[in-house]
């Protein structure tokens, strides 16, 4: 591909054209996060911003359910939807279709099931979600879009914003339809990996299910934005062979699996992020702390919470003191440097500000995938 | 990394030059799709002719076309000689605009052209490089699932070049069904047919298979009136399958009710493909092999015999091309 450089950029008459090369990034640092946040959710709104995430990812779910799509579907309309608040304004005013975040959730969700191949129309996506939320879809109201002020079905005036949505969502996320993957035959759900990764470690069920639970409330953090997904995936199974309760609320179990103790922890101590799974170490510790602040935060309104005891017996306390104490124990993990993100130069980057969607009427968009996936050459190296 | 650059010296555009996107003209439209507008065009900067695809947004019913999402999904990852060469993505208002490079001629086109002799050399150097193109694609685990005549492009140098990836798919989830409705149906494999919810690269030798036959025979091989007698003129050629020479086959949805016509005889392929030496018949055979699990993978395919034995695969640039006749504008024009 040529370089920027050496393209001009003319107009018919002549007068010279903005061009913007967008080159896709697909993970920020946490300071480039919080930047961004800062750009587009006003002080004031970030409770806000944060409630409507939650209601919407629960309503993502019930969704995804009804219309039997895997969980992959719902893992990356959640990544579009946070990536989008990114570099759109968060306004939180949902009787403006214009602003109404549920506009946003509906096209992640549309592009979500085009990217992973489970195509549904428009048309039933819209329905299952008017109906989850008791929308009426036949009300007759105002067309905002036309000047006329002529009335128009509800579902119909939806359709028209979700599609102009479409296009911005597209914009936003540079066209790169990889997830964050190296190469598209890299798996980019984490479900998916944490499965096949606990299967080639041998751990038992009682594990995996525990894995498979964090994987489930770390889905919907902005974790899928910072790391890519093999390493959540590791990061996970660490946690839990550290975690290694005796206790949780299970309808299955496997024969024998109360005696693993000793062969977990020599699974635990086995594992090489970089030798078995490819994942540059930093880059899990990374996903370890996180998840463990997650818990630390959040436990009371996790998914896990519904599974563990209330007070865990070996400890003799509340669960929240074993994330802690793990915590502790980590505290010296090497993990990302952002010294190179700091909030001045992020100002400077370009990158991070608000998207202008009108670049493209004054000027040119182009969009290429991007080479800070170099980061992460080392997983390239299979044998094909 | 966002880096906003304004022009240089504007330099004047040609006078036939359409409305200029920076550093592409457009100025030739050749076909309207439904999704899709193909302009023709340069480069600016280098002078290199590229084709433009224009594709709506917004307008219809779903929005962003699933053809167009996975031409980009998958061209942005592919880089080979023998895959068409996504240039460059870029939006307009209202369009998103994919820059590929031209290719003006197709197979298809060179196979219905009879004032042109191919030889067996030729036919090998086409049979090479759409093999290449395809191992590059399924070592890369993505599936392309339309391959015909009328979808390998032959570039101005004599490269042939696998194009449209609006079918295409990664293999990335082994529990996951796919749909077979896939490959346009004379191309289509026999687990296609018998509507397999799971199934790998060989559909896509299947297709391979079957462009080689209509390359010696220059008709279509399996031309079905449609999709039940797709069924029938396929066994009729080629044999219907019995569980013994493919295990399992019975339990296939759309198993049943078959007429049971015999497997050829190697004397009766012969008869049919004149031309053929035995090694080229050997191959044919390896890629119509009815059972996936038999048929030949593209390492097998690029190892096989026939492609080291004589004649020598033709050079790439002295491969026959379009015989020029009374122009006819539109009879390249192809269907987007």
């Amino acid at each position: 591909m040529d370089s920027k450089e050496n393209t001009p950029n003319l107009s018919e008459n002549g007068k010279p054209v903005i061009t913007i090369t967008q080159i896709s990034r697909p993970f920020f640092t946490h300071s480039e996060i919080s930047y961004m946040h800062s750009q587009t959710i006003d002080e004031s709104k970030k409770l806000q911003y944060n409630q409507t995430k939650y209601q919407i990812f629960q309503l993502l779910y019930q969704v995804i359910k009804q219309l039997k799509f895997p969980l992959r579907v719902l893992a990356t309309a959640m990544n579009y939807y946070q990536r989008f608040y990114l570099f759109h304004k968060f306004d939180g005013a949902f009787d403006d279709m214009d602003k109404d975040p549920y506009v946003v959730a509906i096209t992640c969700l549309l592009l979500a099931s085009k990217n992973e191949d489970c195509i549904k129309k428009l048309k039933d996506l819209q329905s299952v979600v008017n109906k989850l939320r008791d929308i009426d879809e036949n009300k007759p109201v105002t067309n905002t879009l036309d000047s006329s002020g002529d009335s128009i079905a509800y579902h119909e005036l939806q359709r028209k914003y979700v599609l102009a949505t479409e296009f911005k969502l597209l914009q936003l996320i540079k066209f790169d339809f990889s997830n964050g993957a190296n190469s598209l035959s890299i798996k980019t759900s984490v479900d998916c990996l944490l499965v096949q990764f606990c299967k080639q470690l041998d751990i038992n069920y009682r594990m995996s299910i525990l894995s498979w639970l964090i994987c489930f409330d770390i889905m919907s953090t902005p974790l899928c934005l910072v790391i890519p997904p093999h390493c959540i995936a590791v990061a996970i199974i660490i946690i839990s062979l550290n975690l290694k309760p005796q206790e949780i609320k299970l309808d299955h179990h496997e024969i024998g699996e109360e005696d693993d103790d000793e062969r977990l922890s020599e699974i635990l101590d086995s594992i090489d992020c970089e030798r078995d799974f490819k994942c540059p170490e930093v880059l899990v510790n990374e996903g370890i702390l996180y998840i463990l602040d997650y818990y630390i935060h959040q436990y009371s309104h996790s998914v896990l919470n519904n599974y563990l005891p209330a007070i865990d017996k070996q400890l003799g306390k509340e669960q929240i003191f074993k994330f802690m104490e793990l915590k502790e124990k980590f505290i010296d993990l090497k993990n990302m440097n952002e010294t190179s993100c700091k909030e001045s130069l992020n100002r400077t980057d370009e990158y991070l500000s608000k998207w202008e969607f009108t670049t493209a009427s004054k000027g040119i968009a182009r969009f290429m995938l991007g080479n800070k996936r170099r980061r992460f050459n080392k997983e390239l190296d299979i044998q094909g | 990394m966002s880096t906003p650059v304004v022009a240089s010296p504007p330099v004047p555009l040609k006078k036939r030059s359409g409305p200029a996107t920076h550093n592409y003209s457009k100025e030739r439209k050749v076909g309207e799709g439904t999704y899709a507008v193909v302009y023709l065009g340069h480069q600016v900067t280098t002078g290199r002719e590229i084709a433009i695809k224009e594709i709506k947004t917004g307008i219809f019913k779903d929005g962003l076309d699933m053809s167009a999402l996975r031409e980009v999904k998958y061209l942005q990852e592919l880089r080979h000689p023998n895959v068409i060469e996504l240039v460059d993505v870029f939006s307009t208002p209202h369009n998103l605009n994919l820059v590929l490079e031209l290719l003006p001629c197709d197979l298809e086109v060179l196979i219905k052209d009879k004032e042109v002799v191919f030889t067996m050399g030729d036919i090998k150097s086409w049979m090479l490089m759409t093999l290449r193109g395809i191992h590059h694609c399924h070592r890369n685990f993505i599936l392309h699932r339309d391959l015909k005549p009328n979808n390998l492009l032959i570039a101005p140098d004599g490269q042939l070049k696998i194009a449209d990836f609006g079918l295409a798919r990664a293999l990335g989830n082994p529990n996951e069904d796919l749909s077979s409705n896939v490959v346009t149906r004379w191309y289509r494999a026999p687990e296609l047919l018998f509507g397999a919810k799971h199934y790998t690269g060989a559909i896509d030798m299947w297709s391979i298979g079957i462009i080689f036959a209509e390359l010696m025979l220059r008709v279509p091989y399996l031309p079905g009136k449609d999709d039940v007698d797709q069924l029938d003129v396929t066994f009729k050629a080629l044999g219907t399958p019995t569980e013994q020479i493919w295990p399992n086959v019975s339990s296939l949805p759309m198993y049943n009710a078959l007429t049971v016509y015999a497997q050829p005889s190697r004397q009766e392929l012969r008869n049919r493909f004149s031309a053929a030496t035995e090694k080229a018949l050997d191959l044919m055979i390896m890629l119509t092999q009815l059972d996936p699990s038999r048929r030949c993978d593209s390492t097998r395919a690029l190892l096989h015999d026939f492609f080291t034995e004589l004649p020598r695969p033709t050079e790439p640039r002295d491969l026959p091309k379009k015989s020029i006749k009374k122009e006819e504008p539109d009879a390249k024009r192809r269907k987007i």
